[in-house]
Order: structure tokens, then C-alpha cells, then sequence
């Protein structure tokens, strides 16, 4: 039997796409997805077609009219319908759609009910346009392939094929519809229509060995991106994730949800355009989306979902999927798309739940980098601490061994004079081994006190006492303790010293200066050093430069460590070799850092930046005047102090008890005292615990300076500072000069005709810490309140040109002057009132309506200076109080 | 022993210290020890100049030294590489590197004696009569 080739082709052709036709229709049935739907729809009338055909083939040729008309309205309906599922894959013109859509329904209406067989015309207009709408449909899906990857940039291709194909099988029953072609197209045509079914059916309903095939394409291909990615952190892996998966399926952003601790998800990552990341969202509404199972617009679903992505990404579609997160946590991916995505369905749910997998993975590596890195910076703190504890070795040898040299020299030495032969209680020994025993004894002293410093640098228990520090006076003072050292080597000097100020500890500040200094001695035999001092913005830089031997590159790191001496070992000079390394801890416990320039052969400088002192305490000296009380029983401790305060410009009073120190500090408040511990009677302890007691005394500063350390004890009462003897002078200056100037410092003005009671007022007020304004006219005195502002105006009632009521009047008057306390004086009834009189004035307080008396004249007046400082606001506040304009009516006794 | 006095070569890069040993040796009971003719060299190159120009029986040697170390020196002696013209002086370390693993150091160089700084004046004299003692004892023999 001779089998009809053709005709099975046929029969293949039409069952393929009756399959496909099934299989949508069962899709769309059982989702009821518009995108199933149109895909069903397409394949409708291809089904319809070849239903007519086989129908023709049982009836002959003897079907109805209408039968052929619908049939090939349907068949041009087809590409229509192509371009429609094109056109929910990606954006197509809406003119475009329409454009096609009334082209095939013209061509339609005019050739389905004309007589067959069709004009050639009529034959040639209904192909070409089927065709042209048919390219148009393939070149929409090609389109979109080329935007995809993976499996469905192949599917789509495919389709894309397909549809060409189909166009070009309508291409061909239109010739062979011609009388008189040849037979063979009409086989062609057949063989054309199974490809084309065949492409389709590759296409929207692959086997399922194919269609894993793809899926584990895309899948390893995620995978393997993803543990390629190098993430150091959870975090990462998870944004790897996302951009990979939108890479992957094309989406326009992809979200990766994960549980939080309080059950609702949260975004881990997110790839796409910018948005606002939500914030955590329902898991049971994410949930809701899962079991829906298909791509939903994000309009439909839940609120929050809209609300973090919908507004940003359009009216879109969102697909999510659930994510198992090994071991039983669940998370979600959300993949946004401004279009269907046609295929991606089945592979998404394998690529979510490999992501979970993957992410696992992934998570895992970046906690093995963590751990590695940890070990790796174990190793190296390890390799620190064991470099370390081999330079605490070999510093403890070091140390022993430079210990010794000295004491060899002192033991030695010794040792030879008690062998000399005694003369009487004496011995008769060389003067030389004396000074051996006395520079070893020095050189030992030295090395020791650098050993303590820089062990007190190493523990951090180094105190500065830093205050701001004339640095170019304290190097021309080094300079000149060392001129003995200069002119025996035959150095020169050049300095520029331009005024600078750092904030340093004097002590510290000397000694880190004098290293540099001797070091550049010792290492230079002829030549000059040069020292300069300049202030760069906030840092005082000072300079040390010689023309000395020099320091190799190699060494210029290796000169700040202990013990090290560099350089040529025939030319190594004495010394610690702590010097260098003391100063740069020294240099850097100030918050500085020292750096050095050097030429082997030409010399070195060394180079030491501190910060500076802020600007409001430039040049702030002692106040000039102020009282400091010393209590201090030893005569001599006391001479001493009290020379080192009244050349530092201070008056000093000194009581030799506690009791009588608290008795003058009542009787006369100072702006500090300074007080000793051990003290006949109370002890120092009590002292303070008694002015501190007494609200009139607890504001002033204390500073202790005794042999007794007990610091804390003393801090802990109150005190300021606590110095122990022998005290560092420059500290306890220092420390007095800044409490005392932080005390605001009152301005009065005196109006007094009289020059002696007005220079007697003038210095009370002075020693008492005031800024003293003085003018003896009235009118003068007016004028000067207006000018500047004054905390106080003392005023005598009786002047000869204004007298001191009108004064009043005035100055009540004037809103500049209306709320400054005014003190005027009168001599007390009956009291003749003369020059230097001691007898009691009465002093009204007018303005404020605080009627004051108080003692006149000399000494009386210093009673007016705690009204000045801390407790003068009392007087403020009760003039502040009576308000302006009041007269005098209170009448009150002050001492 | 020898008729002639014996020799000394004292090896320290510190003035002081040279001083030192010459005055306490000076003034030794011990009439060898006092009687000693003490040379000396404050760096290994002048050390090494000395001994091959003059006969020494015993060298107090520095380590610390500022052209490298006394063990150089000492090795050197022990391997017989610097010419002497005696049979080879015996060497004691004097040196303030008194820490156990440099008074191995010291021996393993070949050092016949260690001396610690500091020291008293009557360990020196004590451990320069032992050698001293020791080699005449030798030289008999």
C-alpha cells in the first residue's frame, strides 16, 4: 500500500496543534489567567482550521459557504491574536494593535463570502496581509526574546519561529491554492504547519524532560552565580540573590522577603528601580499571593504590598514565591514585572527554592570568610603580641645590662677608696674616682628616671599638667641652662623664637626639648644647631636641627625605640639610648607627634608638633595682685612657697595653723589658698572640710602642697589640685593662675573727690579682684558709666560738683545704667568725714533699694570685696529685685 | 713562674672602666696580679692590632664593644684565626650582660672565665689571679 506521506504530515500537523490548543484550554480553565487565555486563543483557530480540513477531507468538498467563510475570517483573526499575547509580554503600540486589527476585519469582510475560488487579487491581498501581521507578531516575540536569557530567551525565539513559520505556511496554501501548482507545495505547506506546531509546542507546552532541562539550566546557573559572588556578610548574599534573579527572569525588580523574629517578613534585599523598602509586611498576606499561584497586578493584592512598590513600579505585576530558608524558616520572592512574563512560572519555583539552598550556602561562606579573617587578625595580633613580649625581653636585658654599666664604675670606685689606707676617720683617695662615682651616679639617676617616665608613658599613668605654655621663653630658657654644654663644643646657636603658645606640661615640655637639645649636642662636633619655634594654625611646631652626623634612612624609625643607638659603632656616644624614645611618648602623651628630617653626613632635625593652646587663654598670667592664703606651719616650706608666689606676682598671706588660716580666709577671703596637710592642731583635712562647710569660703580654690600624698583624700574633700612636696613650681603656678582667672573679675567704678579715701577704695576693690575704674568729678563719673558697663558704681554722696543725689537721679534715669547697684557713701552722722578716716561711713545702696553700711576708709573697705566676686551677686540680685525708681527705705548691716 | 711579668690586655670601650681595673689591679695584695703589665684597647680592631703585636696571657674582655661584639673576638681566639705569638691567652668576658643565655653565649664563643659587672674590686683581682694562677700552673707543666 502506498502510504500518503503528505497526508500524515497533515494529520500530524493538526493533532499537534489540537494538543496545544487542549492544553492551553485546560491552563486557562483551571487558572482562568487572561495570559493562558490568550495564548489559548491563539492557537483556536488553527484548531478550527484543520477541524474544516479534516471536516473537507470526510465531506469532500461539499461544505456550506458560510463554513469556508468562517474559517477564513478565523485564520485571519490568528495573527491578530498574536499580536495581542505579544502585546501582554511587552509594550506594543496601541495604533499599531488597532492598525492590524481593522486591516485583517477589511480583508476579512471582503474575501470570506466572495465566490471561490478567490480572485487573485483577493487571494494575494488576504496573504499578504496575514503574512505582514504575522512578521509583525514575530518580530514582537523576537523582540522580546532578545531581552531575556536562559530558557526563555530560547522558548521565546521559538515562538517567535513558529509564528514566522506559520506566516509563511499561509504563504504557501495561497500559491497552491493557485490552479495549476505543483503538488509538491501542498506537501511543503503540510511539512511547514508540523514544524511550526512543533515550535510551539517546544515552546508553550514543553515536555517535561525538556522543561527540566531548563529549569536546571537557569537553576545551576543562579546557584553557581551566586556562590561565585564574593559576600563577606548575609546581607550581601541575599542583594547577590536579588540582582541575579532579575537578571535571571527578566523581571524589573526583584524583592527577597525573609521572617523576622515577630513573624512578618522584611525585606532582605531588593534589585530594581528605587522604591521605598517596605518595612515588614503580613506574612499571611504574602501567603495569600503564594497559593494564588500566578501573577496578580499589584493593584489586586495586598495594601502594603501596594503601598511600598506600587506607587514607584505602576500599575505592575507582581509574582511571588515562597522561599524555604533552610532549616524551616519560609521567606518570599517577589519579582515585579511591567509586563507578563510567559513562561516563567514553572522555573521560578525551582529558582526560589534553590535560592533558599543557595542563600544557605551562600550565608555559610560568608561566615567562613568572617572566621577566616578573624584568624587571620588573631594570627597578626598574636605575631603583635609575641613581637612584643620578645621587645619586653629584650628591654628587661637592655635595661640590666645599661643598670650595670654605671654601677660598676660606682662599685668599683668605691670599692678602691675602702681599700686605701685610713687616715684617721678619713681616707686619702683620688679626687677623679670621687667624680667617677658622682657622673656614674648621675648617668644611673638619669637612666632610671627615663626608665620610670617611660614606664609611666607605656602604663598610661603619665599626668600632664597642662596648661598654656610660652613655648618660645621656655626654649631660650633651655638654651641658656645650656650654654656651658654649647660654647664647650664650640657650637653655634641660631634661634628664631617668635611668640607661641602651647597647651603642655612645663616639666614635660622641658625635658622633651632638652633631649632633642643634648642629642644634637652629642651628635654634632662642629658646626651649628638651630632652633625654631613656629605656630601653625592650631599646633606650635618647635624644631631642633644640627649639622651633625646625621641618621640613615634605614634607622630613622628604629632611633625612636629603647636602646637603640644607630648609626656607625665606631662613633656611638654615651648615653641611655632612652632619650629619643621617651621624648616621642612624651611628645605623643601631649597629643603631638614628633617627626625627623635627616642627611647622613649633614645633619638632622628633629621636629616636635603640639597643639596649641586655645586662643582665650593666651598670655593669661596670674592676676596681678591676687591674694593666695598659705597655711603652712614649717617656716621654711613656707618661705619658700611664698617667694615663688609673690615673685609669680601674688600677694601672700600666710597663717601657720588651720585655725589661723581659717580665721584670716573669714576675715579677708583670698582668691586661693594653698594649704598644707601635716599642721599643729587641726590638720590640713579639717581645714578644707571647714571652708568648704562655710558657703562664704567654699567657692575659693584650694590647692594642697604637702609631703603627705594622699591625693585622692584631698581631691575627694574638695580640693583643686593636690601637689606633693617638692612641689613643681611651674604646676602649682599653673594651677593657680588658671582657677584664679576663671573667677569672673567684677568692674567697678569709683567716684570719689577725695584721692586718698578714692586710692583707698580703688585698692581694697583691686585686692578683692575687681576692675577698678576711678575719676574723683561726678559729671566724669557719668559719663564714664554710660560709656561701658560696670557690675558696680561707688559713688561718694558728698561731692563738691555733683553731688552724689543728682548723680543717682542720673544714672536711675538712664536705661543703660538703671539696673547697675550703686553704693553711695556718706560719712556717718556726726562723724567728721576726712581723709584716711577709719570712722564708719554709711553706704546706701539706692538704686536697688538695698541701703547698705559698711566700714570706711582703708582697710574697712577690703570689706566690700566678697560682695564683689562669687558672693557679690547677692547684692545684684537684691537691687535686681527692688526694681528702679524705689527710694531707699530698707535700711541693713553688712560687716 | 714566668720571669717576666705577665700581660694583661684589657679590652672596654669605657674610659671609666679601664681606669677602674687598672687602679684595682694596681693596687692587688696578689703581687702577680699587681705586678701585671696591663695593656689595653677600647675597640676589636685595636684588640686584635695588640695581639698580634705583643705577647698577652690573659685578656678581660668587654662584649658590648662599639665595633661589634667581645664574642667575635673570643670565637676568633678559639679557632686559633688571630695570630698570637704565645700559646692562646685566656679569655675572661667582663661584661654587664650577665643574663643566663649570655653567659652561654659567652662560653660557647670559648671564653675561659666570666666576670660580672658590677663588680667588686676583689672579684676582679680574684679572677684575674685564678687565670693568672692557672696558666703559670700550665706553662710548668
Amino acid at each position: 500500500m502506498r502510504v500518503d506521506w503528505s497526508s500524515l504530515v497533515l494529520l500530524a500537523a493538526e493533532f499537534t496543534f489540537a494538543v496545544l490548543f487542549l492544553r492551553a484550554l485546560v491552563g486557562y480553565l483551571r487558572r482562568r489567567d487572561p495570559l493562558q487565555r490568550d495564548v489559548t486563543l491563539v492557537f483556536a483557530p488553527c484548531t478550527v482550521l484543520f477541524c474544516v480540513d479534516i471536516a473537507r477531507r470526510i465531506n469532500g468538498d461539499a461544505l456550506p459557504m458560510w463554513v469556508n467563510a468562517v474559517s477564513l475570517t478565523v485564520l485571519l483573526a490568528q495573527p491578530y491574536l498574536t499580536v495581542r499575547l505579544a502585546a501582554r509580554l511587552r509594550a506594543v503600540p496601541a495604533w499599531l494593535q488597532r492598525a492590524i486589527l481593522v486591516t485583517l476585519a477589511a480583508v476579512a469582510a471582503w474575501v470570506a463570502f466572495a465566490p471561490r475560488p478567490l480572485s487573485p487579487i483577493q487571494l494575494f491581498t488576504a496573504v499578504t496581509s496575514f503574512l505582514i501581521a504575522e512578521l509583525i507578531a514575530a518580530a514582537l516575540l523576537f523582540g522580546k526574546a532578545r531581552t531575556r536569557t536562559g530558557a526563555n530567551r530560547a522558548r521565546l525565539m521559538i515562538a517567535a519561529g513558529a509564528t514566522a513559520a506559520f506566516g509563511l505556511m499561509i504563504v504557501l496554501i495561497g500559491i497552491a491554492a493557485v490552479p495549476g501548482s505543483s503538488p509538491v507545495l501542498d506537501t511543503a505547506n503540510r511539512v511547514l504547519a508540523l514544524i511550526c506546531g512543533f515550535g510551539y509546542l517546544i515552546a508553550f507546552v514543553p515536555p517535561h524532560w525538556l522543561r527540566r532541562a531548563f529549569s536546571a539550566t537557569a537553576a545551576q546557573s543562579v546557584t553557581e552565580r551566586l556562590l561565585r559572588a564574593p559576600a563577606e556578610s548575609a546581607e550581601q548574599v541575599w542583594q547577590i540573590y536579588a540582582d541575579i534573579m532579575r537578571v535571571q527572569t527578566g523581571a524589573d525588580a526583584v524583592a527577597v522577603l525573609m521572617p523576622r523574629a515577630d513573624g512578618m517578613l522584611a525585606p532582605a534585599a531588593y534589585a530594581g528601580p528605587p522604591t521605598t523598602a517596605p518595612d515588614g509586611l503580613g506574612f499571611a498576606d504574602v501567603t495569600a499571593l503564594i497559593r494564588a499561584g500566578r501573577p496578580a497586578r499589584l493593584r489586586d493584592s495586598d495594601p502594603a504590598l501596594v503601598a511600598h512598590f506600587g506607587d514607584d513600579l505602576g500599575d505592575d505585576f507582581v509574582t511571588v514565591l515562597s522561599m524555604p530558608v533552610p532549616p524551616d524558616a519560609e521567606g518570599a520572592v517577589l519579582l515585579f514585572n511591567r509586563h507578563r512574563s510567559l513562561f516563567s512560572d514553572d522555573d521560578l519555583r525551582l529558582l526560589a527554592a534553590l535560592g533558599g539552598q543557595a542563600g544557605v550556602l551562600a550565608e555559610r561562606q560568608a561566615v567562613t570568610a568572617a572566621q577566616r579573617r578573624l584568624a587571620a587578625e588573631l594570627s597578626t595580633s598574636v605575631e603583635a603580641l609575641t613581637r612584643a613580649s620578645q621587645a619586653k625581653s629584650s628591654f628587661l636585658a637592655n635595661m640590666s645590662h645599661e643598670l650595670r654599666t654605671p654601677l660598676n664604675a660606682i662599685i668599683g670606685f668605691s670599692d678602691l677608696m675602702r681599700l686605701e689606707e685610713p687616715d684617721g676617720d678619713r681616707r686619702r683617695v683620688p679626687a677623679d674616682w670621687v667624680d667617677h662615682i658622682h657622673t656614674s651616679g648621675r648617668h644611673l639617676l638619669g637612666l632610671i628616671n627615663d626608665i620610670l617616665d617611660l614606664a609611666k608613658v607605656e602604663a598610661g599613668r603619665l599626668e600632664l599638667r597642662l596648661a598654656p605654655l610660652r613655648v618660645d621663653t621656655a626654649v631660650s630658657e633651655l638654651l641658656t641652662g645650656l650654654a656651658p654644654l654649647l660654647s664647650a663644643k664650640n657650637l653655634t646657636v641660631t634661634t628664631t623664637l617668635p611668640e607661641a603658645t602651647a597647651l603642655a606640661d612645663r616639666v614635660r615640655f622641658r625635658q622633651i626639648v632638652e633631649n632633642l637639645l643634648s642629642n644634637a649636642i652629642k651628635f654634632t662636633d662642629d658646626g651649628t644647631i638651630s632652633v625654631s619655634v613656629a605656630q601653625a594654625g592650631d599646633l606650635v611646631e618647635v624644631t631642633v636641627a644640627d649639622t651633625g652626623v646625621g641618621i640613615a634612612e634605614a634607622d630613622r624609625e628604629r632611633v625612636f625605640e629603647e636602646f637603640q643607638q644607630v648609626g656607625d659603632p665606631d662613633r656611638q656616644r654615651a648615653g641611655t639610648g632612652l632619650g629619643l624614645a621617651l621624648t616621642k611618648r612624651l611628645v605623643e602623651a601631649h597629643d603631638g607627634e614628633i617627626s625627623l628630617i635627616s642627611t647622613p653626613g649633614e645633619g638632622s632635625a628633629f621636629t616636635v608638633r603640639l597643639p596649641a593652646a586655645p586662643l582665650l587663654q593666651l598670655d593669661q598670667g596670674p592676676d596681678a595682685g591676687a591674694r593666695v592664703l598659705l597655711i603652712e606651719d614649717d617656716p621654711q616650706s613656707a618661705e619658700l612657697l611664698s617667694t615663688q608666689l609673690v615673685s609669680a606676682g601674688y600677694h601672700v598671706e600666710v597663717a601657720g595653723t588651720g585655725e589661723a588660716g581659717l580665721t584670716a580666709a573669714g576675715a579677708h577671703p583670698p582668691d586661693a589658698i594653698v594649704l598644707d596637710v601635716a599642721l599643729p592642731g587641726i590638720d590640713g583635712f579639717e581645714v578644707i572640710r571647714r571652708l568648704k562647710a562655710d558657703p562664704r569660703l567654699a567657692g575659693i580654690p584650694v590647692f594642697f602642697a604637702t609631703i603627705i600624698d594622699e591625693r585622692q583624700a584631698g581631691l575627694a574633700l574638695g580640693a583643686d589640685d593636690y601637689f606633693v612636696k617638692p612641689v613643681d613650681q611651674a604646676a602649682l603656678l599653673g594651677a593657680l593662675a588658671r582657677k584664679i582667672a576663671h573667677r569672673p573679675v567684677p568692674r567697678v567704678l569709683v567716684v570719689d573727690h577725695d584721692d586718698e579715701i578714692r586710692k583707698a577704695i580703688e585698692d581694697g576693690l583691686r585686692a578683692g579682684g575687681a576692675d577698678v575704674v576711678a575719676c574723683a568729678d561726678g559729671r566724669d563719673g557719668l559719663a564714664l558709666s554710660r560709656e561701658s558697663h560696670f557690675d558696680l558704681i561707688v559713688c561718694d554722696m558728698q561731692s563738691p560738683e555733683v553731688d552724689g543725689f543728682s548723680m543717682l537721679a542720673a544714672i536711675e534715669q538712664d536705661p543703660a545704667t538703671r539696673h547697675t547697684p550703686v553704693l553711695g557713701l556718706t560719712a556717718a552722722a556726726g562723724v567728721a568725714r576726712e581723709p584716711g578716716d577709719a570712722a564708719p561711713l554709711v553706704a546706701t545702696a539706692m538704686a536697688g533699694g538695698v541701703v547698705a553700711t559698711a566700714m570706711a576708709g582703708g582697710a574697712g573697705w577690703e570689706a566690700l570685696a566678697p560682695l564683689l566676686g562669687g558672693s557679690g551677686t547677692a547684692m545684684k540680685d537684691g537691687s535686681a529685685k527692688g526694681g528702679s525708681g524705689t527710694a531707699a527705705k530698707d535700711t541693713k548691716e553688712t560687716a | 713562674m714566668t720571669a717576666e711579668n705577665p700581660r694583661i690586655l684589657l679590652v672596654e670601650d669605657e674610659e671609666l672602666n679601664r681606669t677602674l681595673v687598672k687602679a684595682v689591679l694596681a693596687r692587688a695584695r696578689i703581687a702577680a696580679v699587681r705586678d701585671a703589665e696591663v695593656l689595653d684597647a677600647s675597640t676589636l680592631a685595636s684588640a686584635r692590632t695588640r695581639l698580634a703585636a705583643e705577647d698577652v696571657d690573659l685578656i678581660l674582655l668587654d662584649m658590648n664593644l662599639p665595633d661589634g661584639s667581645g664574642l667575635a673576638l673570643a670565637s676568633e681566639l678559639a679557632a686559633g684565626t688571630v695570630a698570637t705569638g704565645r700559646p692562646r691567652p685566656t679569655v675572661v668576658a667582663v661584661t654587664a650582660s650577665v643574663l643566663p643565655q649570655d653567659r652561654e653565649a659567652a662560653l660557647q664563643a670559648g671564653c675561659d672565665g666570666f666576670l660580672d659587672k658590677p663588680y667588686a674590686a676583689a672579684d676582679l683581682v680574684a679572677t684575674v689571679a685564678e687565670h693568672l694562677s692557672r696558666r703559670s700552673g700550665q706553662d710548668r707543666s
